[in-house]
């Protein structure tokens, strides 16, 4: 008998093993002297230990041990029994192993004392067993391996007027001799069947249309009215969301970051509900749901249905992706457990390892797609994971499965384990199970059509474009306008001004001296971080030197950076004083490392700060001074250069930083040539580039980098200060310049806007021109355009950079000119600099791009592979094909489930030989062709199920007991209704119903948990997913997100608390208690409130007693309030206090 | 079972909730309230025909009562707190290979234990120094840092398990360490959970399995979630908020509280009358029954968390005083004995926000705050249940998902390197009171503090000796239709039960 060897316990984790079942440990030993019984004492065990190897399914060794005559008889290492000889017997020796590796069964814990023992006595008494013991049934014969055939409907006693249904049921309960209850009172079918289908109970007036209608078919008539209520759909997509595992996105909510399903995926909720209230049919949503994107490419509305697979997206591990999808395209529309199978061969279905991979196959070329919708904004493309990277939900457009790796291939892996792929095993091949007939799927490549794999050839894409542009130009052409005529009178006397205050500020300024002016970096709010391209420097001599000032006047932490990336904020070169200590990077490495200090306090603030560069060493040699007592701080210390290299790259230069806390004056930064002392690069920020008094920023090559904060500023200032007399020359000199460069630079931004906006539109019509000739039309005309296309496209691109870069110098000139004062002011300034920037940045690529066109244009959307592998069309296909025989049962059990609170299969989502054999295998069957013999309609089944009589049988006994009790406890035969209690969406929902508050908008974005109190929507619309819950609902035994193929239902104090206390409890109650007192009017006394809440509550009147007690509690209550201020009205507090206690009431949540 | 029960009051606060609820008398002749639980039960369960609930009689005879599970989250450094490392001072900025013991990083168990869900290398570089002294505590002279002066004067209470290790080196460790499964296997239900199916609580007005903690982060949620065990079974939230402690739990402002007293004396009437109409129907007997549940529960939560009932010295013991690191978790464990003490099962005591341990940089300072705001309220704690006897009926665990790497975690450039990375490999969790042996240390990692090489035990090792010590045998809670795999149930680590 092989065995694996043991598995890591790392490996243990994946490995599915065999459960001991409960009942065989608490089997209760026989006594010692009684005989041992083969069928009651040894069979279990064998049964739940050994057959999934050696019996039916496989049989390792060539050993079987289904019937007590194999096994003696067998297999490669002989009997596995000799009778009357425990101690000659292998079987025994085997499961009594001490050691580890020789002891059966191979996993799980070893088979108990007792059980070995039983094995023991049963041998040594002879081993005797039924002569005519059976060996189990060929599991490939199993009733759900084998399709449907329509089973002729039992005859009865009324023929042609009889709901088949009942005709398979009242024939069970014939063998059974069991009497059916009779129909339940009229009001108690009338509220099954309207929470049945819609999930609402019925209101007084809706009470009343029903028992007012004697019409004989009055039932069959409310059936259809329910049936075609968009409420229905929305009952039944909350079942079906259950099944199919609906969740809105999560993972890490606070942060946010999706991890699990993926943001827009609503909008398969919607889809649900709308292909139920259309009654699509089964077949063609389990289609749309696996492959809508294949079979209906082109269709928006449907390809939304992938969101079934979407749903199991897992960001972090592709496997999991998988995984989830193998086992829950499974278990929900096959109700087969493929989950075991990922690591073992089945333990009970003939569905081996291998065929768990080629069934994922089909998933393998998958990817996440969002694609834009009508009317909202684009999301973008998809991001891909990267490490490390969060990613918010999308919150517009849609999102979708697409094939994208054509040639995914798939690899079988041991023990759950991506990580243990099988070496040299060649990738599996996409397939179905062999046991039901989905091995021989024909596969073909489907061609998609071009709005499917490139959806920027959408019409609504490219009107939504154009419209978006000739919205752009024309607003650029009225800001022209406006600026032309609101700047015409203004021009002139503000230059005349200008050249005024320059000659009167030529008459006094002091002379041009080096040293006038400097620039302070002031972050006492915020941080500024100030860069330079540095586009004058050459390439570095061998020997060059940099030296600039630095003072500080408040310490924080200020430091100067040589980066290799600006826009990326990388460093090369530091330098940084940080409260008293120099810090730089040593040669070669990035690491902070302290060389000096300083003494701030004791007034060592400025310094001298030179750096002679060795590009060859890739070092610098640093020398600090402070100059106020001429202190070498710092002398000839090598650090880091890490290949700094500022040759002709925009993106490299110099940073300037200033922390939140400090504040620095920076002057005379020069790059100097050794060889010859001749300067390379000089910021003196002296008069004849910098104006005092203004921000840098915008000017000399200054930008401000995007880790800056406001309001932190880098103005330029005097070194000394002016007399009065210079002061105001300065000022109004200052001025001039500001007040004239507010309409020069709006002139000149609305004439580049208005180019920009010419340029962008016509190239959009020559990019849609292109995109139809070459996809559309494929025609020859297309190189042409395509030249075209992307020349247009470039020279937009140019306008654009050059009008946004017009737009910041217009925003920079308005922020400059607000008052000094005006707190805004630096915000402003930062804002426009960093605009500057960007502007910059996107001015340089344009011009790139120009200097060395690219081959194509910029398409209108991602583009996506133009075929699609037909994978999941086949799988389709095969599951909703006729001869498939799990897909109808599964549906039909489903649905008989939500209707009776019970399947005709136990376990729903295991129709395999370890699930439950169906109560009613031939009704099952009739179910499942009838389904699909009436084109798959759910409304068709729900109409046969609602009208028999069985669904409107009574539920309650009226008595402690019924003698059918003794027969069939469980009613597995349905001889009643099963009493039931409200989901907890229709708890809460109902609630919002009957006080009138429920807002019955359908569909739309998820809404917030926090709101389930409040929101009167419909509970499904609500966040559901599998990283928290709504309090509320969880309560009531709300569905988990990841695994709710049917409800729990408990009892539990706190969801008393929940109808006593809920916010939504209390509120919707008064609002009810007033809203039936209106209804009532004048002739409303006490005893027609107390009716009218309970016929709307509970869809019944009251009983004597209730009511008596009922009246008998008005007046407890209002009693409590006869002299109370805060309480105006006692009739109706007390009124409020009823309709409170009986949505508390059982019969509220309780369906009879 | 014990003496508190007998100095403490009434006894129907002290029996076994389903004996209890069997004894009393509800008005229906001849109604068998076990009857009604078992299908209340059955209703959860929904596989009725081969499944009983659990009876809540322990399997074996039980040592503990209640547990207090003390939960650290973001992972605390093993090395820094309870298994000092003498020899990362040796080898500081040194790599592993550079030491004279064999590189963990080639040891077959560094890949056989962890499987990452997150893709991205780890990187490992040089060993960091322990960043706090340490010395050897209590009599049994076990080593403890410097970090914990009063826990260090409990050691000889406590049973330190130093070889633990989890398979996720991200946060869902977290979880993992609630319910046992990694992130990419199916979830199961918490211990909590577990221990509140198989026993019930010993006090009917309180809910069975309690979370205290604040969180901002719900997926903190995971760790109290029952799953397919349902709702009924789940950890209730308990905030120390007077106002609002339990969900629900607090009548609405402007409503009297005669006014509500009446109302649920009403529903019981009309649910009493209805119960005439339908005399087989069990799941009406149990809501009527929970609906004086609730109301007690009601009643009886604010009681519960009052914590001016304790004495000024006992305040003092834990830490409680406004403005001090300490008031807040002081608070969560002095509640959390209160609990206890009435009879809670298993109170889960979130002590730190989410992640709050993950100190990926400047462990030093980091870990010493945390370390204040913890040490003086859980020594507090040993303290209190040991003067009232209750050390002996009660099982503290102290634990976090993970450790920490012996080497410091380069991330960025910029900024120093001071901090550790996460570490499933080896890590130490402490226990303390019932049934166990008390200043024991069993388990070891190497002497790098890597990898568990004795007695290694994965988490679900633990929750087995939780469950052991509580008398329960976890293979006999199965539910049908819901597959555990064998490590699910783990081994009780018996090495450390006296």
């Amino acid at each position: 008998m092989p065995r694996p060897a043991t598995p890591c316990p790392a490996l243990r984790i994946g490995t599915a093993t065999v459960v001991v079942l409960l009942g065989l440990l608490t089997v209760p030993l026989p006594a010692a002297a009684a005989p041992v019984d083969y069928e009651s004492d040894i069979k279990p065990i064998l049964k739940a230990r050994c057959y999934a190897c050696h019996g039916a399914l496989k049989q390792e060794g060539s050993l079987r041990v289904d019937t007590a005559r194999a096994t003696i008889a067998g297999g490669d290492s002989g009997p596995a029994i000799v009778a009357d000889d425990p101690a000659g017997s292998l079987l025994l020796e085997r499961i009594a192993a001490e050691d580890e590796a020789d002891r059966m069964p191979p996993e799980g814990k070893p088979l108990s004392a007792e059980q070995i023992d039983l094995f023991r006595r049963w041998i040594a008494a002879g081993a005797e067993a039924p002569a005519d013991e059976r060996p189990e049934e060929d599991p490939t014969r199993h009733w759900a391996f084998v399709a449907p055939v329509r089973p002729a409907v039992p005859a009865g006693a009324d023929e042609g007027s009889r709901n088949p249904i009942d005709a398979f049921l009242d024939a069970r309960l014939r063998e059974q001799n069991l009497s059916p209850l009779p129909r339940a009172d009229r009001r108690v079918q009338l509220r099954r069947l309207y929470l049945d289908l819609t999930g609402l109970p019925p209101t007084r007036q809706e009470q009343q249309l029903f028992l007012d209608d004697d019409s004989p078919d009055a039932w069959e008539n409310l059936v259809d009215r329910l049936l075609a209520s968009p409420r229905h759909g929305e009952r039944w997509g909350r079942h079906w969301m259950d099944v199919w595992r609906y969740s809105d996105w999560y993972g890490r909510r606070s942060v946010p970051d999706v991890l699990n399903s993926y943001g827009q995926i609503w909008r398969w909720r919607d889809w649900i509900v709308r292909s139920l209230n259309e009654d699509a049919g089964y077949d063609r949503m389990v289609r749309a749901m696996l492959a809508a994107d294949e079979l209906d490419a082109g269709n928006d509305e449907e390809v939304v249905a992938t969101g079934f697979i979407v749903r199991n997206f897992y960001r972090w591990n592709y496997n999991t992706w998988m995984k989830d999808s193998v086992e829950h395209t499974g278990k929900a529309f096959l109700g087969l457990t493929f989950n075991c199978c990922q690591c073992h061969d089945h333990k009970y279905d003939p569905i081996g390892q291998e065929e768990y991979f080629a069934f994922r196959a089909f998933f393998e070329p998958i990817e996440i797609r969002t694609d834009r919708v009508p009317g909202e904004p684009d999301p973008g493309p998809y991001p891909k994971y990267d490490y490390g990277v969060s990613y918010k939900p999308i919150s517009s457009g849609l999102v979708r499965i697409v094939d994208e790796t054509l040639d995914a291939e798939t690899f079988m892996y041991l023990g759950g384990e991506a990580r243990n792929i099988v070496p040299d095993k060649p990738p599996i091949p996409p397939a179905a199970p062999a046991v039901v007939g989905g091995d021989q799927l024909k596969i073909a490549p489907v061609d998609l059509p071009p709005e499917a794999w490139y959806p920027g050839m959408k019409a609504f894409v490219r009107e939504e474009e154009r419209t978006a542009r000739q919205t752009a130009l024309t607003a650029a052409r009225g800001e022209l306008e406006a600026a032309q005529r609101e700047t015409q009178d203004r021009l002139a006397p503000l230059e005349q001004e200008l050249a005024a205050a320059r000659a009167a500020w030529d008459a006094v300024r002091p002379a041009d001296a080096p040293g006038l002016q400097a620039l302070k970096l002031d972050a006492s709010q915020g941080r500024r971080i100030l860069a330079n391209s540095l586009n004058e420097l050459p390439v570095l001599p061998p020997e060059s030197e940099l030296s600039l000032k630095l003072t500080l006047i408040d310490d924080g932490k200020v430091n100067f950076q040589l980066s290799n990336d600006l826009a990326g904020g990388r460093t090369n070169l530091y330098v940084v004083f940080v409260d008293g200590e120099i810090r730089t990077y040593p040669p070669q490495s990035t690491r902070e490392t302290a060389i000096g200090r300083y003494a701030f306090a004791e007034g060592q603030t400025e310094f001298s700060i030179t750096v002679r560069l060795e590009p060859s060493a890739d070092r610098g040699l640093l020398t600090i001074t402070s100059t106020s007592d001429n202190a070498v701080l710092v002398d000839a210390v090598p650090i880091a250069m890490n290949g700094w290299d500022p040759a002709a790259d925009p993106n490299r230069g110099m940073y300037l930083d200033a922390h939140p806390g400090s504040i620095a004056r920076f002057d005379d930064i020069a790059f100097r040539d050794l060889t010859d002392n001749s300067e390379l690069a000089r910021f003196d920020f002296e008069p004849a580039t910098c104006t005092a008094g203004e921000d840098v920023a915008g000017r000399d090559g200054w930008s401000i980098s995007r880790y800056s904060v406001a309001p932190a500023t880098s103005v330029v200032e005097l070194a000394r200060p002016l007399t009065e007399e210079e002061q105001q020359a300065r000022n109004r000199l200052n001025a001039a310049e500001r007040a004239l460069s507010v309409p020069r630079t709006r002139l000149a931004a609305a004439e580049q806007a208005v180019i920009a906006a010419e340029a962008d539109l016509a190239a959009l019509e020559a990019r849609i021109a292109a995109d139809e000739a070459r996809y559309r039309h494929e025609s020859p005309d297309a190189t042409e355009l395509i030249q075209t296309a992307v020349e247009l496209e470039l020279k937009a691109n140019l306008a654009l950079a050059l009008a946004a870069e017009a737009t910041a110098r217009r925003d920079l000139a308005a922020a400059q000119a607000l008052p000094e004062g005006d707190e805004n002011r630096a915000k402003q300034i930062d804002a426009a600099g960093k605009a500057l920037t960007a502007a910059g940045q996107q001015l340089s690529a344009a011009r790139t791009s120009l200097a060395a066109p690219p081959d194509d244009y910029t398409p209108l959307s991602p583009q996506y592979p133009r075929q699609s592998t037909g994978r999941r069309a086949a799988l389709a296909r095969w599951m909703t094909s006729r001869d498939n025989p799990l897909t109808a049962r599964v549906a039909v059990n489903h649905i008989w489930l939500r209707h009776f609170g019970r399947g005709l299969v136990d376990t729903p989502a295991n129709f395999g030989r370890n699930g439950e054999p169906p109560s009613h295998p031939e009704l099952l069957d009739w179910l499942a062709v009838e389904l699909m013999e009436n084109g798959w309609s759910m409304k068709h089944i729900h109409r046969l199920i609602v009208t028999s009589e069985a669904y409107r049988r009574r539920s309650s006994l009226g008595a402690a007991t019924h003698p059918n009790q003794e027969i069939d406890r469980d009613n597995r035969a349905y001889w009643r209704f099963n009493p039931g209690r409200m989901e907890a969406e229709v708890v809460r929902d109902g609630i919002l119903y009957l006080a009138g508050s429920l807002d019955e908008t359908i569909g739309g974005h998820e809404i917030d948990h926090k709101e389930g109190l409040t929101a009167p929507r419909r509970s499904l619309y609500f966040a559901h997913h599998g990283e928290s819950k709504m309090e509320f609902l969880e309560l009531f035994d709300g569905a988990n997100a990841c695994d709710c193929y049917r409800r729990t239902t408990s009892v539990m104090p706190q969801q008393a608390l929940a109808l006593s206390n809920s916010q939504l409890a209390v509120a919707q109650g008064r609002l009810l208690a007033g809203r039936l007192g209106e209804e009532l009017g004048e002739a409303g006394d006490a005893a027609a409130f107390v009716d009218a809440a309970f016929e709307q509550i509970l869809t019944r009147p009251p009983t004597h007693a209730e009511r008596a007690a009922s009246l008998e509690f008005l007046a407890q209550q209002q009693g409590l309030f006869t002299d109370s201020e805060s309480v105006p009205d006692p009739v109706l507090r007390a009124r409020e206090n009823l309709v409170q206690a009986l949505f508390s009431h059982n019969e509220f949540v309780t369906i009879r | 079972m014990s003496n508190r029960a007998r100095r403490h009051g009434p006894p129907c606060g002290r029996v076994h909730r389903r004996a209890f609820l069997s004894d009393l008398g509800m008005g229906f002749g001849g109604l068998a309230l076990g009857a009604m639980l078992r299908r209340d039960g059955v209703l959860q369960a929904a596989a009725p025909q081969q499944h009983s609930l659990p009876t809540g009689r322990p399997h074996l005879p039980p040592k503990a009562k209640n547990v207090i599970w003390i939960f650290l989250s973001g992972g605390y450094s093993q090395m820094e707190t309870f298994d000092p490392k003498p020899a990362l001072n040796k080898y500081a900025e040194k790599t592993y290979s550079e030491t004279e013991y064999p590189n963990p990083l080639e040891d077959p168990l560094f890949k056989q234990r962890s499987r990452d869900v997150v893709g991205g290398d780890r990187t490992h570089s040089k060993i960091l120094p322990m960043q706090v002294g340490w010395s050897k505590r209590g009599e049994a002279g076990i080593g403890v840092t410097d970090w914990w002066p009063h826990l260090g004067e409990c050691v000889d209470d406590m049973t330190f398990v130093r070889s633990m290790y989890t398979t996720d080196n991200d946060h869902n460790a977290e979880f993992q360490m609630h319910n046992g499964r990694h992130k990419l296997d199916e979830q199961q239900p918490v211990l909590g959970s577990w221990i509140s199916y198989g026993l019930g609580s010993l006090n009917e007005n309180l809910p069975e399995f309690v979370f205290v903690g604040e969180y901002t982060d719900s997926r903190v949620e995971q760790n109290f979630d029952a799953n397919y065990l349902g709702p009924k079974y789940a950890g209730v939230t308990l905030s120390l908020d007077p106002a609002n402690p339990l969900p629900f739990g607090t009548r609405p402002e402007d409503v009297l509280a005669r006014e509500q007293a009446n109302q649920f004396a009403f529903v019981d009437r009309l649910n009493r009358l209805n119960a005439i109409d339908h005399p087989d129907d069990e799941p009406l007997r149990a809501r009527i029954k929970s609906y004086e549940l609730a109301y007690r529960m009601q009643m009886s939560v604010p009681n519960v968390i009052d914590l001016s009932q304790e004495t000024a010295e006992t305040h003092q013991l834990y830490g409680i005083e406004t403005g001090k690191p300490t008031d807040s978790y002081g608070r969560r464990l002095l509640t959390a004995r209160r609990l206890a003490e009435q009879g809670v099962r298993y109170t889960l005591v979130y002590l730190s926000g989410y992640g709050e341990w993950d100190s990926h940089r400047d462990l030093k300072k980091n870990h010493a705050r945390s370390c204040e705001r913890v040490d003086k309220p859980v020594a507090g704690l040993l303290k209190d249940l040991k003067r009232r006897g209750m050390l002996d009926e009660t099982l503290v665990v102290f634990c976090t998902e993970f450790g920490r790497t012996p080497a410091v975690e380069i991330r960025g450039s910029s900024s120093p390197a001071t901090g550790r990375d996460h570490h499933p490999h080896g890590f130490t969790v402490w226990l303390a009171g019932a049934g166990l042996k008390r200043g024991y240390v069993h388990g070891r990692t190497d002497e790098l503090g890597f990898h568990a090489v004795e007695d290694a035990h994965y988490v679900t090792d633990l929750h087995a000796t939780v469950m052991h010590l509580m008398g329960l045998e976890p293979h006999r809670l199965d539910v049908p239709g819901r597959k555990r795999l064998e490590i699910d149930y783990g081994t009780p680590i018996m090495d450390i039960i006296a």
